[in-house]
C-alpha cells in the first residue's frame, strides 16, 4: 500500500500552524494574536481541505479519506472556528498561559481530523488520546478555580478508565482477529480463531460511551460541562462527541457491520436508557451549562438510535443530525460566552428580560435552543425526523417513541431558559453592546440553522450519497 | 506450559485490580497508579496475543500504549500538583463542590 | 515447563527467609535506644538543613520528573527504528528526524517557559 502523503496536507498544514504558533507563543505579547493565527490557520487547511482528493487512502493503510470524512473533517473545522473565536472573547477570563489556550484547542482539533480519517486501531487511538489529553488539559485551565480543577480531574480519570475499557476490547478484537487494520478486522471477523469477539464488542463500545457522553460512561460530562471555561465546554459538546461519533459510526458500521446482531441490542437498550436519563435529568438544573450537558446526554441517545438503525438511512440521519447539533450547540455557547462577559454568570435566572437587554443574544439562545429541542422549522426538527423514520424503517418503533415523547418533554426545559428570557421583566435593563464582527457571526449562525430546518434538501441528498461510503 | 489463557487470566485480573483501585481508592495518587494499572494489563494482553498469533502489530500497539499512558499520567500529575496547591489535599472525596 | 521455574521459587523463599531472620534476630540482640539526634536524617554527620529536614521535596523535582518521562518514552520509538534502519533506508531515516524535531519543538518550549530553571 502505497504511502500518499498528499492526502494528509490539511491535517500537516494545520500542524505546522499549531508549530507556528508554539515559536510565535515566545514572542508575542498579546496572546489574542495567536487566536488569529489560528483562525488563519484553520481557514487555509480548509482550503487545502477542498483541494485535495476525497478518496484514497494514506500511510500503509492506517488512514482513509473518503467523502465521509472529509464532511466531518469540514465539521471540525467550522468547531474549530468558533471555539477559537469564542476563547478570543473569553481571553480576559484566562489569567494563565493564555497562548497555549488557542494552541491546544487546535491540538485538539488535529486529534479529531485524525479521527475521522482513522482506519486502524492504532490510529484511532492515538488520535483519541490526542484529542483527548488536550482536552484534559483545557478542562482544568482555569487552575485557580477549584470547579475547573474538579472538573479537569474528574474528566482525565473517567476518560483515562474509558480509554483503558476501550482498549481492552480492542486487544481482544485483535486477539480474535490477528489486525489491527480496520479492512483487514472486517475481512477475518467470519472465520475466528477465539470466543473473544463479543467481549471485546462490549467492551469497545463501553469505552466509546464516553466520548458519546451516554450511559454508562456519562456521569462526568455535567460536572465538566459546569467547571470548565465555556469554550471549552463547547469544545467538548460539539467536537468531541461529534468525533466519538465518527469512531463509533465507522467502527461499528464498517468494521462490525458483518456482525451487527452481536451488537444491536445493547445499543438499543443504551440509546433508550440514555434519552430517558439526559432528558429527564436536565430539567431540574439550575446552571445553563449544566442543563446542555444533560441535553448533550439526550442527544447523545438520540443519535445512537441512529447506529442501532445500522442502515444507510440512519448513517445519514446522524450525520445531518451532527450538522444541526454543532451549529445549535455554537449558537448556543456564542451567546453564553458574550452573556457571561456582561454577567459573570452561567445560572438560568441571569438570563431573565435577557430579550430586553439584547434581542440578537437572545435569539440566537431561542434559536440554538429549541433547534436541540426539535422544534421545527429549525434544523433540529428535521434531524430527528429523519433518526425517527430510520427508527421505524429498521423496526425500531419502542425506541421511535421513547425519543418522540422524550422530545416533547425536553421542550420543557428548554422553554423555562426561553421564558426567562422572553416573558420575565428584568431588573438589569442596561443593553448589551455587541460589536458588527460579533453581530455577523451570531447572524450566521442562525441562518444556518434556519436553512437547514426550512431547505434541507440539498444536504440530506449529499449526506445520503456520502452515508453510502460507511457500508 | 505457559498457554495463551494464562497471560490472558493475568492481565483481566491486573485490569480488574485496576478498574477497583481507579472506583474505589480515595488517594488521587492511588487512582493514577490503578489507571496506570489498567493500561499496562492491556499491553499484556496485547502482548500475549501478538506472541502467539504471530504478528507484529500488537508489539507495534503496545509502544503506542505505553507512550499514550505516559501523557496520560503526566497530566494527571500535573492536576494533582494543582489540586494539591488549591485544596490542600489528594483525596478524592474533597473535590465535591459540584453537586446536583 | 512450570516445573522449571521450580529452582527461583525455591531462591526467593529461601532469600526472603533469610533476609527477615536476619532483621529478627539482629532486633532480639541489638540494644534499641533511639533519641532525637539518632532518628535524624543522615546528612554526612551534620545536622539537617534546608528543605530536606522537614521530609518534603521541592514540587520542582516533580516537574522536570514529569518531562523526563515524557521524553524517555518517546525514545521508545528510537528501538525499533534503529534495528530496522536499514530496510526502511533514506525515508526512515528523514522520518525519524522529523520526530525528534517535533520533539526538539517540545524540549526548547519546556526551556523557554522556565520549566528546566532552578530559581523561580
Amino acid at each position: 500500500m502505497p504511502l500518499n502523503i498528499h492526502l494528509l496536507i490539511p491535517e500537516l498544514v494545520l500542524l505546522s500552524f499549531i508549530i507556528l504558533m508554539v515559536i510565535l507563543d515566545f514572542f508575542v505579547r498579546d496572546k489574542r494574536q495567536i487566536g488569529v493565527v489560528g483562525v488563519v490557520g484553520t481557514v487555509v487547511t480548509g482550503l487545502a481541505l477542498i483541494l485535495v482528493p476525497k478518496k484514497g487512502s494514506a500511510l500503509m493503510g492506517l488512514v482513509i479519506q473518503d467523502p465521509a470524512a472529509v464532511f466531518f473533517k469540514f465539521l471540525f473545522l467550522i468547531v474549530a472556528l468558533s471555539i477559537l473565536y469564542m476563547a478570543i472573547l473569553y481571553d480576559e477570563r484566562i489569567k494563565h498561559w493564555k497562548g497555549e489556550f488557542y494552541i491546544l484547542i487546535l491540538f485538539a482539533i488535529l486529534g479529531m481530523m485524525f479521527l475521522a480519517s482513522a482506519y486502524d486501531f492504532i490510529t484511532l487511538f492515538v488520535s483519541l488520546e490526542l484529542m483527548a489529553v488536550s482536552l484534559y488539559i483545557l478542562a482544568t485551565y482555569m487552575k485557580d478555580d477549584t470547579r475547573s480543577i474538579e472538573a479537569g480531574f474528574k474528566y482525565l480519570v473517567t476518560g483515562a478508565l474509558a480509554s483503558g475499557f476501550l482498549l481492552y476490547g480492542i486487544s481482544f478484537l485483535y486477539g480474535y482477529t490477528g489486525y489491527t487494520g480496520f479492512e483487514e478486522v472486517a475481512g477475518a471477523l467470519g472465520q475466528g480463531r477465539g470466543g473473544f469477539l463479543t467481549l471485546g464488542l462490549f467492551l469497545v463500545i463501553l469505552g466509546l460511551t464516553f466520548k458519546l457522553s451516554s450511559i454508562p460512561f456519562y456521569i462526568w460530562a455535567p460536572d465538566v460541562y459546569e467547571g470548565s471555561p465555556t469554550p471549552v465546554t463547547a469544545l467538548i459538546a460539539a467536537g468531541s462527541k461529534t468525533a466519538g461519533f465518527v469512531v463509533a459510526m465507522r467502527l461499528l458500521f464498517t468494521v462490525l457491520g458483518p456482525v451487527k446482531e452481536e451488537w444491536i441490542g445493547l445499543v438499543v437498550f443504551l440509546s433508550g436508557a440514555t434519552i430517558l436519563l439526559g432528558n429527564l435529568a436536565a430539567m431540574p438544573q439550575k446552571n445553563i451549562k449544566r442543563m446542555l450537558a444533560y441535553a448533550g446526554i439526550g442527544s447523545a441517545g438520540y443519535l445512537l438510535i441512529g447506529i442501532a438503525a445500522a442502515s444507510i438511512l440512519g448513517a445519514e440521519a446522524m450525520m445531518f443530525y451532527l450538522l444541526t447539533y454543532i451549529f445549535a450547540i455554537i449558537g448556543s455557547f456564542l451567546a453564553i460566552v458574550i452573556f457571561s462577559r456582561v454577567s459573570g454568570s452561567d445560572s438560568i435566572d441571569a438570563y431573565i428580560g435577557l430579550s430586553r437587554r439584547s434581542p440578537l443574544l437572545a435569539a440566537t439562545l431561542f434559536i440554538g435552543l429549541l433547534s436541540l429541542a426539535g422544534v421545527p422549522p429549525l434544523g433540529g426538527f428535521i434531524a430527528k425526523f429523519y433518526i425517527f423514520a430510520a427508527a421505524v424503517k429498521e423496526g425500531l418503533i419502542g425506541l421511535a417513541v421513547v425519543g418522540v415523547v422524550m422530545a416533547i418533554v425536553s421542550m420543557y426545559y428548554f422553554l423555562l431558559v426561553v421564558k426567562r428570557m422572553y416573558l420575565i421583566e428584568p431588573e438589569v435593563v442596561e443593553p448589551i453592546e455587541l460589536n458588527l464582527l460579533t453581530r455577523a457571526t451570531l447572524y450566521g449562525v442562525n441562518i444556518v440553522t434556519i436553512l437547514l430546518g426550512i431547505y434541507p434538501g440539498p444536504f440530506t441528498d449529499w449526506l445520503m450519497e456520502v452515508a453510502k461510503d460507511f457500508f | 506450559m505457559i498457554t495463551l489463557y494464562h497471560y490472558l487470566v493475568l492481565s483481566c485480573i491486573l485490569f480488574a485490580i485496576g478498574v477497583a483501585g481507579v472506583l474505589l481508592r480515595r488517594n488521587i495518587l492511588i487512582v493514577l497508579m490503578s489507571l496506570e494499572l489498567v493500561f499496562n494489563s492491556v499491553n499484556i494482553s496485547l502482548a500475549a496475543f501478538s506472541h502467539f498469533l504471530q504478528s507484529m502489530a500488537g508489539k507495534v500497539f503496545v509502544v503506542f500504549t505505553i507512550t499514550v499512558a505516559a501523557a496520560e499520567v503526566a497530566v494527571g500529575l500535573a492536576i494533582l500538583v494543582v489540586i494539591f496547591r488549591q485544596k490542600k489535599t489528594v483525596y478524592v472525596e474533597d473535590l465535591s463542590e459540584m453537586r446536583h | 515447563m512450570l516445573l522449571d521455574y521450580l529452582p527461583v521459587l525455591i531462591m526467593a523463599v529461601f532469600v526472603a527467609f533469610i533476609a527477615t531472620m536476619t532483621l529478627f534476630v539482629s532486633s532480639l540482640v541489638r540494644p534499641s535506644r533511639p533519641y532525637p539526634k539518632k532518628n535524624q536524617p543522615y546528612e554526612c554527620g551534620v545536622d539537617p538543613i534546608g528543605e530536606a529536614s522537614t521530609g518534603r521535596i521541592r514540587i520542582h523535582y516533580f516537574v522536570i520528573a514529569i518531562l523526563f518521562i515524557i521524553f524517555d518514552v518517546e525514545t521508545l520509538y528510537l528501538f525499533p527504528w534503529a534495528v530496522v534502519l536499514k530496510e526502511i533506508g533514506l525515508f526512515g531515516y528523514i522520518e525519524m528526524f522529523i520526530f525528534i524535531f517535533l520533539l526538539l519543538i517540545g524540549l526548547i518550549y519546556a526551556w523557554v517557559k522556565g520549566a528546566l530553571e532552578w530559581e523561580s
